[in-house]
């Protein structure tokens, strides 16, 4: 018989609520405890949507199981600083795997901390042998601060006893307590008006069939707009490195949608803010490369040998310090009068939007016609893709992924549940086998460059064009084994079955050759 | 899981109060503890203020496992459950006697705990019958009370030999010195000689006369948590360092 869990109104005393509990037999009241909980997980909820959180308590952090309320993992906490990534965690203690694996790169945040209050009692048969507990905990919290105060109410069973429990949740129920349904956590964040897992870097907006096409672009654009906004002050703040990201894709999002609205709003009207989006996109650009780079130290250094390593760090000490001064110039952009000028303006827009002329045909018509030239465009150009065609060709044909990749990802919601999904799971596949391959074109283009004007003298210079050397053979290789696989990550979406799903999604007229 | 057996042919030399006050120590470093009382008497169970459920007849608890499930109940300390004695145990000995693989019973009847508990303290009632022999066989250490009296020595020698002659292995069992008065002369002497002279290994931790540990039965309440500082206390702690070792148990 498992413990269960009341919410307790601040009305009741809890003395009295022990006593209804205890009924005809005793009760004794024990030692109160008084303690205080923090609560973190990463922006994106990435602890929560795993079932977990992170918790502060007793001068120790622990990992907790949200659905049995059970400690996964401990370390004690060491003074100083909290730990912000994975990486601060002691190497040697029980957090830092299952935490690394969850958080990957992001950092933690503070949700919530509440000053607790724990009353326990026991209650005692005639024997004067303890038959039942129960414990009242009452959560303040202090940051941020409501007036709001949690009760939970916790009938913990004891073996053999039952009983006495299932009579205790009956006066429960009598007093009018309601069952605590979710987790403490999600008590707590409600309590401070939190949202728990209320941000997602993926793209999801729920539309019906019927809306207007004008309709959808401005559901679609005001979600993107949000997403900016929100990553805003992360990114600012350099929490991580992913605010940034965040706050790019929603750009390129909406600068696709462009594209695949093309004719639903009127061209002359957009065409300001397509030019200025596309511009503040830019400017992201170089801090975006230098997060790249810096997030991949530990990788590149594992893929040269142990005594060619330290012949990268100057590089890397060079890129920290540029990275610090393109953080400065983005934080005076988002800063500008005319950034705040371009938000205003474009939320203004897609509060009404001027219409083009297909304005008034239904997102799902839309849908379908767009999505039937992309899906096309993309199977015409990777089958022209032969072993000796140029690099240039693989990249053409990852932009054209990534087309459709967005515009699957804005319609999804106006397709039969679950059919989108699968489609972009074969699409994914050839997107990541591109994706790898511009990477490393991209990373040994700089390699290459950093390589004719290497920096340093003396023997610092010998040591940084070897590693650069031994770096630039690494990538190679990994170069051709990821050319090589594209024609079967090609097929995979290619398949025959995969290109007739497609067409039954875009109606009768069939896609492909 | 372990099965450590606290067993005497003898009444009053201190199982019950042994297999209490060892249960209660170990749940207190986390091991998860069961404790059997087999004694029709109940002690151990009367120390821990629990009664059987009316339906958990010995007949019944031989039979259906479930039964064994349901009869288990928490005692007030964490990590220490007790499965009560009933009244019915005084048929334990014919029960057994009823079932096939009498011998061998016991054992079989406590594998299923094993995903809930790392240890099970049995306290034995005083026979050297089928009951004692299922107990034998269960038990990965049986611990033997020995009163320093000299007619305990031949006691002692009678189960060794019943033991060999059960083909039991003699490291299995073990003795320790119950009830020890060192101000009595006798005492003092057997605690020296006898260990020489037996060929049952003993314990190095006597449990001595102990004020305390007879006042469990006003209190009750093992020692080890209303004294826990008193002498008779602090060798029971001693004695379960011992036990816990013989037992391959980790520290
Ligand atoms: N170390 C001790 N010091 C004093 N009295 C004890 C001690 N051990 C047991 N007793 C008392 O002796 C009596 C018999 O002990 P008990 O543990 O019930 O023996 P058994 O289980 O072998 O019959 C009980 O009244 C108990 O309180
Ligand atoms: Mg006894």
């Amino acid at each position: 018989m498992p413990q269960t869990t009341f919410l307790v109104p601040s009305d009741l005393d809890g003395e009295s609520v022990a006593a209804a509990l205890a009924g005809d037999e005793t009760l004794e009241a024990e030692p109160s405890r008084e303690y205080r909980v923090r609560f973190f997980d990463t922006f994106d909820w990435r602890l929560h949507r795993a079932g977990r959180t992170l918790q502060r308590h007793d001068g120790s952090w622990q990992l907790i199981d949200l659905d049995r309320d059970a400690v996964v993992a401990e370390d004690p906490a060491r003074p100083g600083p909290w730990p912000r990534f994975a990486w601060d965690l002691d190497p040697d203690g029980e957090l830092r795997r299952p935490l690394g694996k969850l958080m990957k790169m992001r950092a933690l945040l503070h949700l919530v901390t509440a000053g607790c209050v724990r009353e326990r009692w026991v209650v005692r048969n005639r024997d004067a042998k303890i038959i039942l507990r129960l414990a009242l905990t009452g959560f303040t919290p202090e940051k941020p601060a409501v007036d709001t105060r949690l009760r939970v109410l916790e009938i913990h069973p004891l073996r053999g006893y039952e009983r006495p429990a299932r009579l205790a949740d009956e006066a429960a129920t009598r007093l009018g307590l309601a069952p605590m349904t979710g987790s403490l956590l999600d008590e707590l964040l409600v309590t401070v008006g939190l949202e728990p897992r209320g941000y997602t870097s993926k793209f999801r907006v729920d539309m019906a069939p019927t809306l207007s096409a004008i309709e959808a672009f401005a559901v679609i654009g005001r979600h993107l707009l949000h997403t900016i906004r929100q990553n805003e002050s992360g990114l600012r703040a350099d929490i991580d490195t992913e605010f940034l990201h965040d706050f790019r894709v929603a750009i390129r999002r909406q600068r696709s949608a462009f594209n695949h609205f093309r004719g639903v709003v009127d061209p002359a009207a957009l065409a300001p803010y397509a030019e200025r989006l596309a511009d503040l996109g830019r400017r992201t650009g170089p801090l975006r490369d230098l997060d790249v780079y810096l997030l991949d130290r530990e990788r590149y250094r594992s893929l040269i040998p142990a005594e060619l390593r330290d012949g990268l760090e100057p590089r890397f000490e060079r890129l920290a310090a540029e990275r610090g001064r393109e953080l400065a110039q983005l934080r005076r952009t988002l800063g500008s009068a005319e950034y705040r000028d371009l938000m205003r303006g474009w939320s203004d827009f897609l509060a009404d939007p001027p219409p083009g002329g297909l304005a008034a045909i239904s997102i799902l018509d839309l849908a379908r016609k767009r999505l039937r030239k992309r899906h096309a465009r993309v199977l015409r150009d990777g089958r022209a893709i032969g072993p000796d065609s140029p690099d240039e060709a693989l990249h053409r044909l990852r932009i054209q992924c990534k087309k459709l990749r967005y515009l699957l990802e804005f319609t999804a919601s106006v397709f039969p549940a679950g059919e989108v999904d699968d489609l972009i799971s074969h699409l994914k596949g050839l997107q990541d086998n591109l994706g790898e391959f511009n990477d490393l074109s991209v990373q040994r283009a700089d390699l290459r460059s950093a390589l004719a004007s290497p920096s340093g003298r003396g023997q610092a210079r010998v040591q940084e064009a070897a590693a650069l050397g031994g770096l630039l053979t690494a990538l190679h290789a990994r170069h051709h084994e990821v050319r090589d696989e594209f024609a079967a990550a090609f097929a995979d979406f290619a398949d025959p079955a995969v290109t007739r799903h497609f067409a039954t999604l875009c109606g009768k007229e069939a896609t492909g050759s | 899981m372990k099965v450590l057996a606290l067993y005497s042919i003898k009444g009053g030399v201190g199982k019950t109060a042994a297999a209490v006050n060892l249960a209660h120590t170990a749940a207190e470093e986390g091991v998860r503890t069961l404790l059997l009382d087999l004694d029709a008497q109940g002690a151990a169970s009367f120390y821990f203020r629990v009664r059987a459920r009316r339906k958990s007849t010995v007949d019944r608890l031989l039979e259906d496992r479930d039964r064994v499930q349901r009869a288990i109940r928490a005692t007030d300390y964490e990590h220490l459950d007790i499965l009560p004695a009933h009244e019915s145990f005084r048929r334990l000995e014919r029960a057994l006697d009823a079932v096939k693989k009498s011998r061998s019973r016991l054992a079989r009847m406590l594998k299923p705990q094993r995903r809930e508990y790392d240890l099970v303290v049995i306290d034995c009632p005083p026979t050297l019958t089928l009951v004692a022999e299922a107990v034998f066989r269960a038990a990965d250490l049986v611990l033997v009370p020995v009163v320093p009296t000299t007619l305990s020595e031949r006691t002692l020698d009678m189960l060794r030999r019943e033991f060999k002659e059960q083909g039991l292995p003699r490291e299995r069992l073990r003795a320790f010195f119950s009830l020890v008065d060192r101000r009595k002369r006798l005492h003092r002497d057997m605690l020296e000689d006898l260990p020489r002279r037996s060929k049952v290994a003993f314990c190095r931790s006597p449990i001595p006369v102990s004020s305390d540990i007879e006042r469990m039965g006003l209190g009750r309440e093992p020692v080890t948590r209303f004294a826990p500082q008193s002498a008779g206390a602090l060798a029971v702690l001693e004695l379960w360092w011992e036990v816990r070792r013989a037992l391959g148990m980790r520290d």
